[in-house]
């Protein structure tokens, strides 16, 4: 019997070695050297082992940080199946698990907050996970939601900032859980990087930003300021997300269960977006007569076997395959603006006169449109449900008869820019087009709405 | 330097500030707000300082105290949501020359600031910190702050908050380059004022932690403490915070604690059931940052000329 014990040599794939040298420095007896030779596969320069000194101390094999740059020699590995038992069979595409419709009884209206409206779609559309902050005026839909999900399965999770709920949205929605945050204008700010990271991988979620006065700290009034900021600028990059604008408390219950049913048919992020006032404002609400059991779609990152091989992520290295996956955006963004415009109109089918409004600003064109035609005055409300898309068909529908459009708007033109943007892209000329406009949480009051149209009419007759 | 008796001397000599000097805006907040308290010990100070009103700079974030630069008659900064430090430290990075107040909530610095909280210590910066805490997120209307004690309803919490609440002096203890840290409450005028300035002299960020009661949403949160004096312990020492006799002899519990100990201070800042006020770190030998950001302010025209075509020279081919 041999004294000694047979010592494995030390075996260098040189392709794997990246030269670091660290096997030098652990080596006793000086028998590494740093090569000379470009390794043709790596373009490094591996080390050399001069087996002539080597006593295969096995030191450079526990040096090397490379997992199979360098390995001992001799040494059978344990067949793994005796260690852990039989491996399962690889991850296969896993189905997905389609939404079911739960039938609702029948029961009497509600009387609710817009806030509280919305946070009832929410649940109603099977959202069981809000995330959010504090932020006047939106709060009361968290609260809403910390009172009741935590008996519903669900939970309601109050984050540290913005910037932690958005990334908190990433991830649930990333796991294919519908969840939604109530924030306002400055919180929605803080949320825009995560949001382009969102439509970069294609994750769903729901944002209600309740608009307040702006810019800055603003205040805590109604404003339609971030029109601009929702329909063109979500964060860096090229994205885009459908954007609903509800005008009454009954439209936050509807408009919220909608955003859940298109934020995870177009796997991208859905914007709604209220005012202070309509926050605020309480109403009758309808429930409707059946409430989604959200299902599971095979993209997400489940934590099953079957959904081993998704990967949440918007990084895209090389160029062309960057351009590829802009491409695929750009395919839904057509889709969804070929597919999801949406309008509400009031008396506008023989109006001369079209007013463009949303949110609460619509309103108030309600009642002066009733005003108007009492006098004889053929005006009509367009209430673009869908913000962007712009409903630029059921405009164009229009413009046979409508001599000009009058935006009414709390901001400083942002409607306006997406009424003349569409036009533009439909290659609409010539329309007349007017304004009315407040900033800083004023709001147009019906009576001015009558009086602004009252003079345009004379201007034209 | 005026002594305190100034209050209720009538003729200063008229090329001193009064305190009326420092009034900005009619202060709106509940009645038995701390954040009056606190509003008028910095107006005191800045009285007994005699700090020129143009020479000083109120810095806020957002929340209830954060209204502060409003009601100071000076410079002020109504900054962004958890930014005040970054905001304070962007003014004092290269004008050392004013004095910075930053006055902050625990939502705002130990929430949404947290990042900034923990740079700002590194930093350093010549500027005096007070951390409005009253546990609970009043502006909006009674949220769950990081400091909300564990089980306190609020109502995004209806049931009682789960987490135990975040130590912002432990915490603060805990940051590299750590200079200056002091507690005190809004219920003790003379002992505020004494912490405040002691963290005004101080060279380098002073971190003072300001126990409060929100009036309206956590208006008994220190009631144990209140009712029973032995759970309030003042901190003494000769290199600690000074405060006059008369206020000193209420006091039913007090602790010689060297504020050059570390270990010591962070006993004192994880006391159970009790809370000791006063200085309770203290070292003024850090490296102060707005010391190397202030560099070159001294050059004049010609030597940045100089050193710019110095600059350009090393591009030329």
């Amino acid at each position: 019997m041999p004294k000694t014990k047979e010592r494995p040599n030390p075996v260098l794939l040189p392709s794997l070695c990246k030269g670091c040298g660290r096997c030098i420095e652990a080596c006793p007896k000086d028998c590494i050297t740093m090569g000379d030779q470009i390794d043709q596969q790596s373009g490094l320069i591996p080390v050399v082992i001069d087996y002539d000194i080597c006593n295969g101390c096995g030191l450079c094999i526990t040096a090397c940080p490379e997992p199979y740059g360098l390995t001992a020699d001799g040494y059978e590995l344990e067949d793994p199946a005796r260690l852990y038992g039989e491996r399962g069979p690889l991850a296969t595409k896993p189905d997905a698990i389609p939404a079911q419709e739960i039938p609702l009884p029948k029961c009497e209206p509600l009387v609710l907050k817009g806030n509280y409206a919305a946070a009832v779609g929410a649940l109603l559309a099977g959202c069981r996970h809000v995330f959010g902050y504090p932020i006047t005026p939106s709060t009361e839909g968290a609260e809403l939601m910390a009172k009741l999900l935590p008996d519903m399965n669900g939970v309601f999770l109050q984050a540290v900032s913005e910037v932690a709920t958005v990334n908190h949205m990433y991830g649930c929605g990333g796991a294919g859980l519908p969840c939604m945050t109530f924030t306002s204008s400055p919180g929605f700010s803080l949320m825009l990087e995560g949001i382009s990271y969102m439509v970069g991988a294609e994750v769903p979620a729901v944002f209600l930003n309740v608009m307040r006065g702006g810019p800055g700290l603003g205040n805590i009034a109604p404003e339609q300021a971030d029109i601009k900021l929702v329909c063109r600028g979500l964060g860096h990059g090229n994205t885009h997300a459908i954007v609903l604008a509800p005008t009454t408390p009954q439209e936050m219950l509807d408009l919220t269960r909608l955003a859940f049913e298109l934020t995870f048919k177009y796997r991208n992020p859905v914007v709604i977006v209220a005012d202070g006032y309509l926050g605020q404002m309480t109403g009758r609400v309808d429930l409707p007569d059946h409430m989604i059991k959200p299902g599971l779609p095979d993209w997400a990152v489940w934590g099953d076997h079957a959904h081993r091989n998704n990967l949440i992520n918007s990084i895209e290295l090389a160029e062309v395959d960057l351009e590829r996956r802009n491409e695929n955006l750009n395919d839904k963004y057509a889709k969804m603006t070929a597919n999801e415009q949406r309008a509400n109109l009031f008396r506008a089918d023989d109006a001369e006169i079209l007013i463009l409004a949303c949110n609460t600003p619509a309103r108030m064109v309600k009642g002066a449109v009733e005003k108007l035609r009492q006098v004889g005055i053929a005006a009509g409300l367009f209430h673009p449900v869908t913000l962007w898309p712009f409903p630029i068909e059921k405009m164009k529908s229009l413009l046979g008869h409508v001599k000009t459009v009058l935006v009414v708007e709390a901001s400083a033109g942002q409607l306006e820019d997406e009424l003349r943007l569409a036009f533009s892209h439909a290659g609409i000329e010539g329309m007349t087009i007017e304004n009315l406009r407040h900033m800083g949480g004023v709001l147009p009051q019906e009576d001015e709405i009558v009086r602004k149209v009252i003079e345009i009419q004379g201007v034209e007759s | 330097m005026i002594k305190k008796e100034a209050d209720w001397i009538q003729e200063l000599p008229p090329n001193q500030y009064t305190i009326e000097d420092y009034d900005g805006g009619e202060a709106r907040w509940c009645p038995g707000c701390g954040d009056f308290a606190v509003l008028s010990a910095v107006k005191r100070i800045c009285r007994d300082n005699q700090i020129p009103p143009e020479k000083m700079v109120a810095v806020s974030g957002i929340g209830c105290s954060s209204r502060f630069p409003h009601y100071m008659n000076t410079y002020g900064f109504h900054g962004l949501h958890g930014r005040a430090l970054p905001v304070a430290c962007g003014i004092k990075a290269r004008r050392p020359d004013l004095d910075i107040w930053v006055a902050t909530g625990d939502g705002d610095c130990c929430s949404i600031g947290a990042g900034h909280w923990i740079h700002a210590i590194r930093y350093n910066m010549n500027i005096t910190v007070m951390l409005f805490d009253n546990n609970v997120y009043g502006l909006t209307k009674n949220q769950s702050s990081p400091t909300s004690p564990q089980g306190l309803v609020t109502s995004t919490h209806p049931s009682g908050t789960w987490l135990p609440p975040l130590n912002p002096t432990l915490a603060t203890l805990g940051f590299t380059n750590v200079s200056f840290v002091a507690q005190t409450v809004d219920w003790n005028p003379p002992h505020l004022y004494a912490t405040l300035n002691a963290a005004y002299q101080h060279k380098g960020l002073s971190f003072v932690r300001i126990m409060q009661r929100c009036p309206t949403f956590t208006p008994n949160l220190f009631d144990p403490i209140i009712n029973d004096p032995t759970r309030l312990i003042l901190l003494t020492h000769e290199n600690g915070i000074e405060v006059e006799p008369a206020v000193e002899k209420k006091f039913k519990n007090k602790v010689v604690h060297d504020p050059s100990d570390m270990t010591g201070a962070r006993d004192l800042s994880t006391l159970e059931g009790k809370l000791a006020i006063g200085l309770l770190f203290h070292d003024p030998n850090t490296v102060i940052y707005d010391e190397f950001t202030n560099h070159g302010l001294d050059m004049d025209a010609g030597d940045k000329l100089k050193a710019v075509r110095e600059e350009i020279a090393r591009f030329a081919i």
